[in-house]
């Protein structure tokens, strides 16, 4: 500042003026009842995060409750699982098999012989000679020939019937009935083995959320403008060996510091997956991105600080390779571009909100390793730590973006399968 | 007399009696800095109610750096409310035309009465009034400057250097005035 301009600003910087009379009480009258209002921004983001954990709960029990129940269910009933058995349906008259009698009770072998087995409750499938399995109907349903076939039941056997039961040599066919279920079983781990093999055929919903893994702080002198500059002779008044000449370097200003702080952002979207075959999956949806930076210039040790906001809306598109699986755990890689474009920006300084020219488009590329564990056939969960880079679309902003243009994140998020395409 | 410290300590308890002190404390060199952007009275008032309800309601996120921070505080809030105000209600027109290299006297500041130099300064046009005002009494670099106002250095040098110009210009009509009287 030269000396015109600093009698300039020493004549009128103290300066004060009468405002106008009774402006108090319009002050006073605009005030809130309370002096909390000036938490709410943070309390807006706070519960926005708060929201988004919510909504990714609700998701996840909506999603799995739903899964759940559209599944279907094959059970293998139990004693602790009654169901409708013969002995319910009729009455259960003391078993004294014989020969003519269809059904048989297991052999358990030696153990029934104690005497003591009068006294246990053993468990019985009840067998229905109308039973698709006795017809070895092999093309019954799995649910049908579970349920309706197979029955156990707890009938207390006399010790007598017990031993008669042992020295039976009426074929028995329990091993048949094992047989049956067994095959059954193994249906059904095919037939879920196949669901999970052609899952790759399904198109995927993924709910997410992305953070930066770190902040990016920086602090620089403030340079003494070349104009400014070349009105001293620095040479001539300061020592030689801090004499920064135009030509050696830039001259900094005494007492004057400018710290940034860009916080790392937060984004979080849907997007939908598209598989492109066995392997390859193509992605797109939509990102919200929020970056918040703070700015400080400091000047003879009176700072100045402001804060940036700016909220982006993105479209991703990227594609996954699928590289192993392991159990219910995916591995893969992902790759891809995203194109955001600023739908806000807001600029406040020292408390007052200012208004800012928007950022320019933003593109930038990513790339990471995914991980995915699958909850359930049609959910996941799914981890993706990357790398992006942003580049640099000529915008006058100071932001993440611009000043930390290449850096990690972590993508976390549910996979819901929603479509099959078979 | 009552610091800074004691005073934020009060209106951040919610005393509105202390809100009021920091309005009497503060309204007339609040008012002076406002009317250097807003040379108009009645739109000031506007702006200096908005900036004290501002400051009174902000000022749980005021960091405070020792006596004289709180003062700075308010001066920036009115400084950037005021801007607000004139570019909603003033068009702002900034150039990159280079400036034209007059050479001419500068004449002494001390010899203009204070109101008359602010109401020297509200004559000049918006853009070169802002950037003025916030190189000598804000002390912002050209850079910030530019920052805030979306405009590039060299513009923000070259409309102080045209402000200055036009300031020293009528300064020196107004000397000439006096003392042909």
């Amino acid at each position: 500042m030269d000396k015109w301009t600093q009698q300039l600003h020493d004549k009128l910087a103290e300066r004060e003026v009468a405002p106008p009379d009774n402006l108090w009480a319009d002050i006073e009258a605009a005030l809130p009842t309370t002096s909390e209002a000036n938490q709410k921004p943070r309390a807006t983001f706070v519960s926005l995060r708060r929201w988004l954990v919510a909504a990714s709960v609700a998701l996840l029990i909506a999603g799995g409750g739903y899964l759940y129940w559209q599944t279907p269910t094959t059970e293998v009933p139990t004693s602790s699982n009654p169901q409708p058995t013969l002995s319910q349906a009729e009455p259960v008259e003391p078993i004294a098999p014989t020969e003519s009698q269809p059904h048989r009770e297991e052999n358990h072998g030696d153990w029934l012989n104690d005497s003591s087995a009068a006294e246990i409750r053993v468990p019985v499938p009840v067998i229905r000679p109308s039973s698709p399995l006795m017809a070895q109907n092999s093309e019954a349903p799995v649910k049908d020939s579970l349920n309706e076939v197979i029955e156990p039941t707890s009938t207390e056997l006399p010790a007598s019937s017990v031993s008669e039961l042992a020295d039976n040599n009426t074929p028995i066919q329990q091993p048949s009935i094992e047989r049956e279920i067994n095959e059954t079983i193994h249906q059904m781990e095919k037939e879920i083995a196949l669901l999970s093999s052609t899952s790759h055929k399904d198109i995927s919903v993924n709910l997410y959320a992305s953070n930066g893994l770190s902040d990016m702080q920086r602090a620089n002198g403030v340079r003494m403008a070349d104009e400014l500059a070349a009105r001293y002779d620095f040479e001539k008044y300061l020592p030689h060996s801090t004499v920064r000449s135009r030509g050696a370097g830039p001259i900094y200003l005494y007492g004057y510091e400018e710290r940034q702080k860009h916080h790392q952002p937060i984004a979080f979207g849907l997007s939908v997956s598209y598989p492109l075959s066995t392997k390859w999956l193509l992605s797109t949806g939509v990102t919200y991105t929020r970056l918040h930076s703070d700015f400080a210039s400091i000047i003879n040790g009176t700072s100045i600080s402001q804060e940036q906001t700016l909220h982006y809306l993105g479209i991703p598109l990227n594609v996954q390779y699928r590289l192993f699986h392991l159990g219910g755990l995916n591995v893969y890689l992902s790759g891809g571009a995203e194109a955001d474009y600023n739908i806000k920006a807001r600029l406040e300084s020292m408390g007052v909100t200012q208004h800012i020219d928007r950022d320019r488009w933003q593109f930038s590329i990513q790339g990471g390793v995914g991980l995915q564990y699958d909850i359930l056939p049609q959910l996941g969960f799914y981890a993706e730590p990357g790398v992006k880079y942003y580049f640099d679309n000529g915008s006058r902003l100071h932001n993440f973006f611009k000043d930390k243009p290449t850096s990690f994140n972590l993508q976390v998020g549910l996979r819901l399968n929603i479509i099959n395409n078979e | 007399m009552e610091t800074e410290r004691e005073l934020l300590e009060a209106i951040r308890e919610g005393d509105r009696a202390a809100m009021r002190r920091l309005y009497e404390r503060y309204k007339g060199y609040a008012m002076a800095i406002g009317l250097r952007y807003i040379p108009n009275s009645d739109e000031m008032r506007d702006v200096l109610q908005d900036s004290f309800v501002k400051i009174i309601t902000g000022i749980s996120r005021f960091d405070y750096r020792g006596e004289g921070s709180l003062k700075s505080w308010v001066s920036r809030i009115v400084a950037n409310r005021a801007i607000d105000y004139v570019k909603e209600h003033e068009r702002l027109h900034f150039t990159e035309e280079m400036p034209d290299d007059v050479i001419a006297p500068e004449p002494d500041v001390g010899e203009v009465p204070p109101d008359v130099l602010d109401g020297m300064i509200g004559l000049l046009p918006a853009n070169y009034r802002v950037v003025l005002n916030l190189f000598v009494f804000e002390q912002l670099s050209h850079r910030e400057i530019s920052q805030q106002l979306g405009i590039s250095e060299q513009n923000s040098a070259m409309l102080f250097y045209r402000a200055k110009k036009m300031l020293q210009k009528m300064m020196t009509e107004y000397k000439n005035k006096q003392q042909r009287i």
